[in-house]
C-alpha cells in the first residue's frame, strides 16, 4: 500500500493556507528568464555541510543546490522531489523509493540509487547532526539504478515528511569522497537548479544556473547572491532602496513603514516554534501540578503579543507545542477561549492557594506550608530568540503577581547552552525561556524528545525532567503507528494530556516574515523558517518603472 | 569657606553645581517624587506617547519613563558615588603606602598598576563585572577596581613629594611610626589633588556605569539604568523616539555639570591653574 497518498492528503487538508493571494497573481504573469536575484540573510553559516548544521539560515543557502527527495510545500503538504514514488513493505519497516532517471550532480556525477544509499548510511555511520530524526533507520541498500530502499528496525510513521528536512538533502558522494567533511563546509555539492560560485565568509555566497538542470526550462533565474546583513534596520533600509530584492527577519515594528510602501509586499506566516518556559520539575513547588496549572494562567498572553511583538510577530497558541501547519494538530482551546490557558489572574491565585502557597506574612511573595518563600530563577538569552529577554521580563511581573519573585539570570550564548544540556541532578534552573520549533512539521519531533520520560536530557531534550506514563505511551503509539485517523487521535490524545499536566509554560507561537520587492515573483515563505526561492523570476518592465537597474 | 568664597566667582560653577545638586537631590528622594510606580507594568497603555498623565510617554510595557529616569536616577548616583568611594578607599591607602616604603614594594605594586592601565578601563569593567556577576555590588566593585590604578598612582606620586618635606621628617626625628606618619602628616597635605581627581572622575564613573548597563552588563531589570533605558529605546528609535529623550538628557546634564563642577573645582582650590577662557 502506498502511504504517501495518505499523508499528502492528511497533510494538506490541516496545513494553514499561507499566502494564497500572492501565488494566484504570480501565477498569472508569464515567466521571464533572466537577472540576479539578490537576497538579505540575517546572519552567517558557520557551516554549508547539511550533515553538521541545522540552522535554517544555512539551509535557507542550500536548498539553491542542493535538493532532498521530497519537498514540503507552503501549504506544509509533501511532494516528490528527487523520488518520484515511493512503497511501503507489508512490515511497514522497509520504504523503496524509484528515483527521477538521468539527474546529474554539479560535479558531472550521476545521482543513483547508490548516492542515495551513501548518503543515508554515511549519516549514519558518521551520525549526522539530523540522525535523530532518523530514528530506528537500519540501513539503506541500491535496489536498482534508480530504486533505493530504506530498512528500519521498527515501523516509522513520520519518514516521509522528515525526509523533506533540508538537512537530510543528498549531496555528492563523489566531492564528498574526494574533499573531505570540512571542504564540505564551504562548498555545496548537489543536483539543485543553481551551481555554487562564491563563497566569502560571512559576506556573501553566489550561486549561477545549473544548465543541465533536470526539470526543464528552470530556473529562470541566471544567478543567485546571498549577502549577510545582520542589523535589521539595515536590511529593511537595503530592501526600501532596492539594493536587495528580498530579506528576512526584520523587525515587527518595522513593518507597518513596509507595508505602506507598494513596491514592497510583505508576508507574515506563523511559524513551527512556541515559546514556553521550561518548569524544573525537581523543584519541589514545580513538581506540583496546580502550581505549575497557576503559572500558565498567570501569562497575560495577549499582553506579550501586543507589547513585545506588536501583534505582529507572534500570535496566540491554540495547541501546547503543536502549530499550525504541523501534522495532527488541532484546535484545543475551549470555546470561547483565545489561548490556551487564557489569562485569569484569579484563577491563578486560586490555583496557587490549592497548592498551599500563600502570602502569609504579608511581604508580597507567597510561602509554602512551611513558610520557605517562593522565590525561584528564570535563565533566559538576550537575542538568541526574537524578544526573548523581553518576554523573560513579561514572565518576571506576571508571576510576581501572583507572589513569586523571579530572579532573571541573562546567560551568552555558550554559557546558556551548557547550563541546559544538564541532568536532573546538575541542572541549576528553575525556570528557563526556551522556544520549540518543528522543522518537520510532524509532532514525532516533539513527541519523542521533548515530553517523553527516556528523553530527559542530557539524552533528549526533556528539560523539564517531566515524566508521565500516559504520555510516554501515546508517544510510542503515534512513533509507530502508519494509520492516519488513528496516529492524529494519539497525537490528540497527547495535547489534550499536556493541557491536564501543564509540564511547562505555554507561550505564543512566534511569527515569520518575509519582505520582497513587488517585482520578485513566486517567492516563497513557509512555516517552518524556510524562504525558497529557486524558481522565483524578475519582471523586468516592473524593475525599470522601480527605477532598478542592475 | 575661603573654598566656597572663591568657588562662587564662577558662574559657570554656580549654574551646574546646581544642576548637579538637583540631580542629587532628585536621587535622595526619588521614592517620594516619582508620578507613577516605575515598575507597574500596564499592557494596555504600552508605547503611549509624551500626555499629562505620563510626561515622557510609557514604554513598551507600558511603565511610565518620568518615573523610571527618576529612578535611575538614584540607581547611578547610588552605584557611582559607591564606586568612586571604592576606587578611593583601595586606591588612595595602596598608593600612599607604596610612595612612602618605597624599595621593591613599591616597584611590584607599579609595575602591577600599569599592566592594569594598560587595559581600556571599560574594558577592565567588563571583565570584572563578568566574573563577579551583572548585580549592583558587581557593578560597583568593576567600575571602583577598574579606576582603583589611577588612584594609586596619584597617591603615589603625592606622597613621594610629601615625604620629603621637613614636617616628615621632623615625625620620623619624634619617633613617629609610618601609619601615623601616613594618616596625621601626609594625608591632610595631599589630599586636595586627590579630591579633585575623584570629582574629575565622577563622570567618567557614569559614563561607564551606563556603558555597563547599555551592554546588559549594569543593574539587572525591572530596576531601571540610563543606559539599559537607551538600549531599550534605540530599537523603537523611529516608531517610538520619544523613549530615548528621558534617559539621554538625564545621562548628558549628569556628565555635563560633573565634569565642569570637577573643572571648577580644580581651579578653585589650586588658583595657580590658569582660568578657562
Amino acid at each position: 500500500m502506498s502511504v504517501h497518498r495518505i499523508l499528502l492528503a492528511g497533510v494538506a487538508a490541516l496545513a494553514a493556507c499561507v499566502v494564497a493571494g500572492d501565488m494566484a497573481s504570480a501565477q498569472d504573469a508569464k515567466p521571464q528568464y533572466g537577472g540576479e536575484l539578490i537576497y538579505a540573510q540575517a546572519g552567517e553559516q558557520f557551516s554549508l555541510f547539511p550533515g553538521r548544521n541545522l540552522d535554517s539560515g544555512a539551509q535557507d543557502v542550500w536548498l539553491y543546490a542542493c535538493e532532498n527527495l521530497v519537498e514540503m510545500k507552503e501549504d506544509g503538504s509533501i511532494a516528490p522531489l528527487l523520488a518520484k514514488s515511493w512503497t511501503v513493505s507489508p512490515d511497514r519497516k522497509m520504504y523503496t523509493f524509484q528515483l527521477e532517471p538521468g539527474v546529474k550532480f554539479h560535479d558531472g556525477s550521476p545521482f543513483n540509487a547508490e548516492a542515495v544509499a551513501f548518503v543515508f548510511n554515511e549519516a549514519k555511520a558518521k551520525k549526522f547532526i539530523y540522525s535523530s530524526i532518523l530514528e530506528g533507520f537500519d540501513t539503506a541498500k541500491a535496489e536498482g539504478e534508480h530504486s533505493v530502499s530504506m530498512v528500519f528496525t521498527s515501523p516509522f510513521a513520520a519518514l516521509i515528511p522528515n525526509l523533506a528536512f533540508r538537512p537530510l538533502c543528498i549531496f555528492s558522494p563523489t566531492a564528498y569522497k574526494k574533499n573531505g567533511e570540512q571542504w564540505m563546509a564551504t562548498n555545496i555539492v548537489g543536483t539543485g537548479p543553481f551551481i555554487q560560485k562564491e563563497f566569502a565568509k560571512g559576506e556573501h555566497i553566489r550561486f549561477v544556473k545549473n544548465p543541465d538542470y533536470w526539470q526543464k526550462g528552470k530556473p529562470y533565474l541566471d544567478a543567485v547572491k546571498i549577502i549577510v546583513v545582520p542589523d535589521p534596520a539595515v536590511r529593511a533600509a537595503l530592501l526600501e532602496k532596492g539594493e536587495v530584492d528580498r530579506t528576512v527577519r526584520l523587525t515587527d515594528f518595522d513593518l507597518p513603514r513596509l507595508e505602506k510602501n507598494k513596491d514592497i509586499k510583505v508576508r507574515v506566516v506563523p511559524s513551527t516554534r512556541q515559546y514556553y518556559v521550561a518548569l524544573n520539575h525537581m523543584v519541589p513547588a514545580l513538581a506540583h501540578v496546580n502550581v505549575r496549572k497557576a503559572f500558565n494562567y498567570a501569562m497575560d498572553k495577549a499582553g506579550i503579543v501586543r507589547s513585545v511583538f506588536a501583534d505582529r510577530g507572534a500570535i496566540l497558541a491554540k495547541a501546547p507545542t503543536l502549530t499550525e501547519g504541523v501534522y495532527g494538530y488541532t484546535d484545543m482551546r475551549k470555546p470561547g477561549e483565545d489561548t490556551i490557558f487564557p489569562f485569569n489572574l484569579a484563577r491563578a491565585k486560586e490555583l496557587m492557594k490549592n497548592a498551599g502557597y500563600e502570602d502569609r506574612n504579608k511581604d508580597g511573595v507567597v510561602e509554602d506550608v512551611k513558610g520557605n518563600k517562593l522565590s525561584l530563577n528564570l535563565f533566559t538569552r538576550r537575542g538568541g530568540t526574537q524578544g526573548d529577554f523581553q518576554v523573560a521580563q513579561l514572565v518576571q511581573t506576571f508571576l510576581k503577581d501572583i507572589g513569586v519573585e523571579v530572579r532573571i539570570q541573562v546567560l551568552e550564548s555558550a554559557a546558556f547552552g551548557d547550563a541546559i544540556k544538564l541532568g536532573p541532578t546538575e541542572a541549576k534552573y528553575d525556570m528557563v525561556l526556551l522556544s520549540w520549533g518543528i522543522p518537520t512539521a510532524d509532532p514525532d519531533e516533539p513527541m519523542m524528545l521533548f515530553t517523553l520520560t527516556q528523553a530527559w536530557k542530557p539524552v533528549g531534550a526533556n528539560r523539564m525532567f517531566y515524566s508521565s506514563e500516559e504520555i510516554d505511551r501515546l508517544s510510542m503509539l503515534a512513533h509507530s503507528e502508519i494509520d492516519d485517523t488513528k496516529r492524529k487521535d494519539y497525537v490528540k490524545q497527547w495535547m489534550a494530556e499536556l493541557l491536564r499536566d501543564a509540564p511547562v509554560v505555554y507561550l505564543p507561537t512566534l511569527a515569520l516574515n518575509l519582505g520582497s520587492r513587488s517585482y520578485l515573483h513566486d517567492d516563497r515563505i513557509l512555516a517552518v523558517d524556510n524562504y525558497p526561492a529557486p524558481f522565483a523570476w524578475l519582471d523586468k518592465d516592473e524593475m525599470k518603472k522601480q527605477g532598478i537597474r542592475r | 569657606m575661603d573654598f566656597f568664597r572663591r568657588y562662587k566667582r564662577d558662574k559657570v560653577g554656580i549654574v551646574f553645581g546646581a544642576l548637579l545638586v538637583l540631580l542629587y537631590a532628585v536621587a535622595l528622594t526619588a521614592h517620594w517624587i516619582t508620578p507613577a510606580d516605575p515598575m507597574a507594568v500596564n499592557l494596555r497603555e504600552v508605547f503611549s506617547p509624551p500626555s499629562s498623565a505620563h510626561w515622557l510617554g510609557t514604554d513598551q510595557f507600558g511603565r511610565d519613563v518620568l518615573s523610571r529616569v527618576i529612578l535611575a536616577t538614584q540607581v547611578t548616583v547610588r552605584v557611582t558615588s559607591a564606586a568612586c568611594l571604592f576606587a578611593v578607599l583601595t586606591g588612595v591607602p595602596i598608593g600612599m603606602f607604596v610612595g612612602y616604603r618605597g624599595g621593591w614594594v613599591e616597584a611590584i605594586a607599579m609595575r602591577l598598576t600599569d599592566m592594569l592601565l594598560i587595559f581600556p578601563i571599560i574594558m577592565l569593567a567588563i571583565v570584572i563585572v563578568v566574573v563577579a556577576g551583572p548585580t549592583e555590588t558587581g557593578v560597583v566593585v568593576a567600575l571602583g577596581l577598574a579606576q582603583a590604578p589611577t588612584f594609586i598612582r596619584i597617591a603615589r606620586g603625592v606622597t613621594l613629594a610629601a615625604k620629603e618635606e621637613l614636617y616628615v621628617e621632623a615625625a620620623i626625628a619624634a619617633g613617629s611610626g609610618w601609619p601615623h606618619i601616613l594618616v596625621r602628616h601626609i594625608w591632610p597635605n595631599i589630599s586636595t589633588p586627590i579630591i579633585v581627581q575623584a570629582t574629575l572622575t565622577l563622570p567618567v564613573f557614569v559614563l561607564n556605569a551606563s556603558a555597563l548597563s547599555y551592554l546588559g552588563l549594569g543593574v539587572q531589570p525591572p530596576t531601571p539604568e540610563w543606559g539599559q533605558m537607551l538600549n531599550e529605546a534605540k530599537d523603537h528609535l523611529i516608531t517610538s523616539p520619544y523613549l530615548i529623550v528621558g534617559p539621554a538628557a538625564a545621562l548628558v546634564v549628569f556628565v555635563l555639570s560633573a565634569n565642569l563642577v570637577g573643572d571648577v573645582v580644580q581651579e578653585t582650590l589650586n588658583p595657580k591653574l590658569k582660568k578657562r577662557k
